[in-house]
């Protein structure tokens, strides 16, 4: 019973990662990509709990704690550079904006 | 046994939560309705996966360090959601898409 439901959160945690790259990739905006990324260190974290509930190991916590750390450090330092910066955020809006009225 | 149950209903509970947030990155329109769908249902996913690892690991140590990283998780993903969500609000303010948005009192513009 354990093994499927490890194989099932398995499969639900890669399709919300493969989502969130999905995201990554076709993402109108920059700020979508950041969210979406965000997504894709949440669902990696899930994958280390299910790893440490099937293998009842202790040695993945830390590194469970690290790894969120890194994935806020990265938000806030991406919105930080865009928010002193918002002539890069409107480039990139406009451009979005001309790539959506050519078709 | 009921451990077990209780560790697979959590485990699947979380993950599909989690899941259903890429979902909702994948369907909503906006940037402001993927930040929104993205914030809630993916903090509680997580917590609920980290309450079943407390479970599954029997030791209170460890169950201190998971109650420490549930509380990081806890305070952090609403941070960052705040901050991408002000960020959308502050430099896309005059054209966002919707028509219903637009009768919020910050569209003056139009």
């Amino acid at each position: 019973m354990m093994t499927a439901v490890v194989i099932l959160t398995f499969a639900l945690l890669a399709a919300a990662s493969v989502l969130a790259l999905v995201r990554v990739l076709i993402g109108p905006t920059i700020i979508d990509r950041i969210i979406a990324f965000d997504l894709v260190a949440i669902s990696i974290v899930g994958m280390m709990v299910v790893l440490s509930v099937w293998w009842k190991t202790q040695l993945f916590i830390e590194i469970m704690l690290i790894f969120s750390l890194l994935g806020f450090v990265g938000t806030v330092a991406f919105v930080c550079y865009l928010h002193n910066d918002p002539s890069k955020l409107k480039r990139v809006g406009k451009k979005d904006d001309s790539r959506k009225e050519t078709p | 046994m009921i451990r077990e149950i209780l560790i697979s209903a959590l485990l699947i509970v979380g993950s599909l939560l989690i899941f259903l947030s890429g979902l909702g990155l994948m369907r909503f329109s906006d940037a402001l309705c993927r930040s929104h769908a993205l914030a809630k249902a993916s903090t509680c996913g997580i917590c609920l996966m980290l309450a079943a690892l407390i479970m599954a690991i029997d030791n209170d140590i460890s169950g201190l360090k998971i109650f420490l990283v549930m509380t990081f998780t806890l305070l952090t993903i609403p941070l960052a959601g705040h901050l991408t969500a002000q960020l959308v609000y502050r430099h896309e303010q005059g054209r966002l898409k919707h028509p219903s948005r637009e009768k919020t009192p910050s569209s003056k513009t139009r």
